[in-house]
């Protein structure tokens, strides 16, 4: 993409998240989305899901990304569709003819709509006419404006439509977008907390005239620098491996940024009427969705013990 | 598709096509370079080691690419020497120690002082001249604008060098230095510096090795008394050097970075290599392990778009500060991983083996000290990218 584009487009994003924050999905379908995407590809996601991080704002987008990147699934699903995303360590299994969904999804289905279900994280995936299982349950939780609906079912195998789909990639489409919404609400707590130490004043100076806090500032941009690296790295590869590398270091990332600005933002910082507390919020919801960066590093470090080699890297 | 994105295919299937032919080329020599496999822990042998790995790598050609003809480069991109490299360490080779001064050095010669270049890499480059970097003394560290070797014009145009350098890596043992000298007035700081190619063997040449906690003697101090350069060794503008120092700081926190990085992930995956088969149920070492590869995938990402960035001749500047963080970061991690994983065996093994892991480790704990301090790297990403009020004089 190029970089007049770029902005363009980032213009309209922002102009969106701002103007109709709750309706992102129909504000993006008049913008034409879809063109958008099939024009830019990857750039597109990486784009809308920074901007997304950036603004604080909420939405349903991710499902889009898991529909098309999961195989056949966007083949039979026709809009009505909503994914029950894993989130932590809730998870959905199938055993004994039994389906047994739990995670989180990010809208509240529209009539006759069906939930989207991948069991033990792999392919097959299924659809569950909404109307078969209990209502999701709205979730407030750590960060309410996340409006998160947990979705928990145990239902006979035989009442899901099945279809192959392609989880792992699906996943891997999650994580990559997850991880730039990641960064752009990295990015979003540490503009406030350059703001913040330029500004407050003790002992006569700025205290971002302290080197603690410039260099904990600097060690959060450097991290979050190399998370923007990653997920490069990801989309260039394709691979699901480099996804996950690319979400685990963002959310590490955004772990050091997050402590390092309620830090140095003091007390105003831990006010509900100061911008950093909302993005903290959100940053445990982004982190958690397709499992916290502490669970996606042991299955990482247990892959490398197991097969004992370093996956080679892209070129350069 | 654009003629741009063609181009770029082409040369990424060109890349891999020298990649492919330099590992079946290692593959079939690798009899005749097996006792370069050995760890050395003396120096000397270290350097005929490097010296011998590094003259088959030049005369297949492998570490030609992206130099320039006249100094013995087949031209090309740089980055594919640099894949070369990493291909070389994670067959187990060690980076010969020529290259890392020359991949931070040699591309500024190249470009302050052409002709220099043509008449000295040629050889350092196939591992006849060992070259090493003397910046640092003993009252100008981090504050590198403070440093007092002198450099005096005598009436021909030549110089005469007196003063002391300290902290050189390969400096009781190379042949050449790159030397950052006091041209203009003491209090002239960054303005009246030069940069100038000296022979160690000159008269009036004294060298001192340092004895480092680990054990070994790889740095040095260098004294100069008198020491006559001609004017043809400069590089760059006489007064000039500064401007030169910073374009190779680039190179250091680019080229070398990628190398250490190689370096780095080679140690990682002999870790995993000699992990107990049950060390994936040792909580400690898989922790350690995995955010010692975190940190290395991060490093690789950074460094190669550094490289990419490089040797599209971009001037990097001040955002090779993250780089270098991210590189003594990666070293400290995997290291401290060797630590988790080889445990006691490094503590108080008294074979070659055990001592190389130990010397590693030291090595680690340098990386976030040379070539600018982890804390000059957070001020300058402070002060230069993130404008954040200027520290005060007098510290807080």
């Amino acid at each position: 993409m190029d970089a007049d584009t770029r902005d363009l487009l980032a213009g309209s994003i922002r102009a969106l998240l701002k103007s109709r924050p709750g309706d992102l999905a129909a504000g993006l379908a008049e913008l034409g989305w879809e063109d958008v995407v099939s024009d830019q590809g990857a750039a597109a996601i990486e784009l809308l899901f920074t901007e997304q991080g950036l603004a604080g704002v909420a939405s349903a987008a991710l499902d889009g990304v898991v529909i098309a990147a999961g195989g056949d699934l966007h083949l039979s699903v026709a809009g009505q569709h909503v994914v029950v995303h894993p989130f932590g360590s809730l998870a959905s299994s199938v055993g004994s003819g039994r389906l047994r969904a739990d995670g989180v999804a990010l809208s509240e289905p529209p009539p006759g709509a069906c939930y989207v279900v991948a069991a033990d994280n792999c392919s097959p995936v299924y659809a569950v006419p909404t109307a078969k299982v209990a209502e999701a349950t709205p979730v407030a939780g750590f960060d309410p404006s996340s409006s998160l609906r947990r979705v928990r079912f145990d239902i006979a195998i035989d009442d899901a439509r099945e279809h192959a789909g392609e989880w792992e990639y699906a996943t891997a489409a999650a994580r990559r977008a997850l991880a730039c919404e990641l960064i752009g609400n990295g990015q979003a707590m540490l503009d406030i907390a350059v703001e913040h130490v330029g500004q407050r004043q003790q002992f006569g100076r700025p205290i971002g005239a302290n080197q603690t806090p410039r260099h904990r500032l600097a060690d959060a941009y450097t991290q979050l620098s190399a998370a923007r690296e990653l997920v490069q790295t990801a989309y260039v590869s394709d691979r699901p491996w480099d996804a996950t590398v690319a979400k685990t270091y963002a959310g590490y990332a955004v772990e050091t940024t997050s402590r390092a600005c309620l830090q140095v933002c003091g007390a105003m910082g831990l006010t509900a009427e100061h911008a950093l507390g909302g993005h903290v919020k959100r940053f445990r919801t982004l982190d958690a969705l397709y499992g916290g960066w502490q669970q996606t590093m042991r299955a990482l470090r247990e892959q490398l013990l197991v097969t004992r080699v370093i996956p080679r890297g892209v070129g350069v | 598709m654009n003629r741009v994105s063609l181009d770029a295919c082409e040369a990424d299937r060109e890349a891999d096509r020298i990649l492919d032919a330099f590992e079946d080329a290692l593959t079939a020599s690798s009899d005749r370079l097996r006792h370069l496999l050995r760890p050395s822990v003396d120096a000397d042998e270290q350097k005929a080691i490097s010296a011998e790995l590094l003259a088959w790598l030049y005369d297949g050609g492998w570490v030609r690419w992206g130099w320039p003809e006249d100094v013995g480069g087949l031209g090309g991109s740089a980055t594919v020497r640099a894949q070369i490299y990493e291909r070389l360490a994670l067959r187990g080779y060690l980076i010969p120690d020529h290259l890392y001064v020359l991949e931070v050095c040699g591309p500024a010669v190249v470009r302050y002082a052409p002709s220099l270049a043509a008449k000295q890499l040629p050889s350092a480059l196939r591992g006849e001249q060992l070259w090493c970097q003397g910046f640092s003394e003993p009252d100008a560290g981090s504050d590198l604008a403070a440093l007092r070797t002198k450099a005096v014009r005598d009436a021909d145009g030549n110089f005469v060098v007196s003063g002391q350098k300290i902290w050189t890596s390969y400096g009781s043992r190379a042949d050449k230095v790159v030397l950052l000298v006091r041209t203009g007035p003491a209090e002239s700081r960054h303005r009246g510096l030069t940069m100038m190619l000296v022979d160690l063997d000159s008269p009036g040449i004294e060298r001192r090795p340092i004895a480092m906690a680990g054990g070994r003697e790889e740095i040095a101090e260098i004294f100069f008394d008198g020491v006559a350069v001609g004017c043809d060794r400069v590089i760059g503008d006489v007064d000039g050097g500064w401007a030169v120092a910073m374009d190779l700081l680039q190179y250091e926190r680019g080229n070398y970075a990628w190398m250490r990085m190689a370096a780095t992930t080679s140690h990682l995956q002999e870790l995993l290599q000699s992990a107990d088969a049950d060390a994936s149920n040792d909580p400690l070492a898989a922790v350690a392990v995995g955010r010692a590869y975190l940190s290395l995938a991060a490093l690789r990402a950074r460094t190669s778009s550094t490289l990419r960035r490089l040797s599209a001749d971009e001037v990097v500047g001040v955002q090779t500060s993250v780089d270098k963080l991210l590189l003594s970061a990666a070293e400290q991690d995997v290291l401290d991983a060797s630590l988790a994983v080889l445990d006691t065996e490094m503590l108080i093994g008294d074979d070659p083996h055990a001592a190389r892991w130990r010397d590693e480790w030291w090595y680690s704990r340098a990386s976030s000290v040379y070539g600018g301090a982890r804390e000059i790297q957070h001020s300058i990403i402070a002060d230069r990218i993130l404008s954040l009020p200027k520290e005060s004089l007098h510290g807080r």
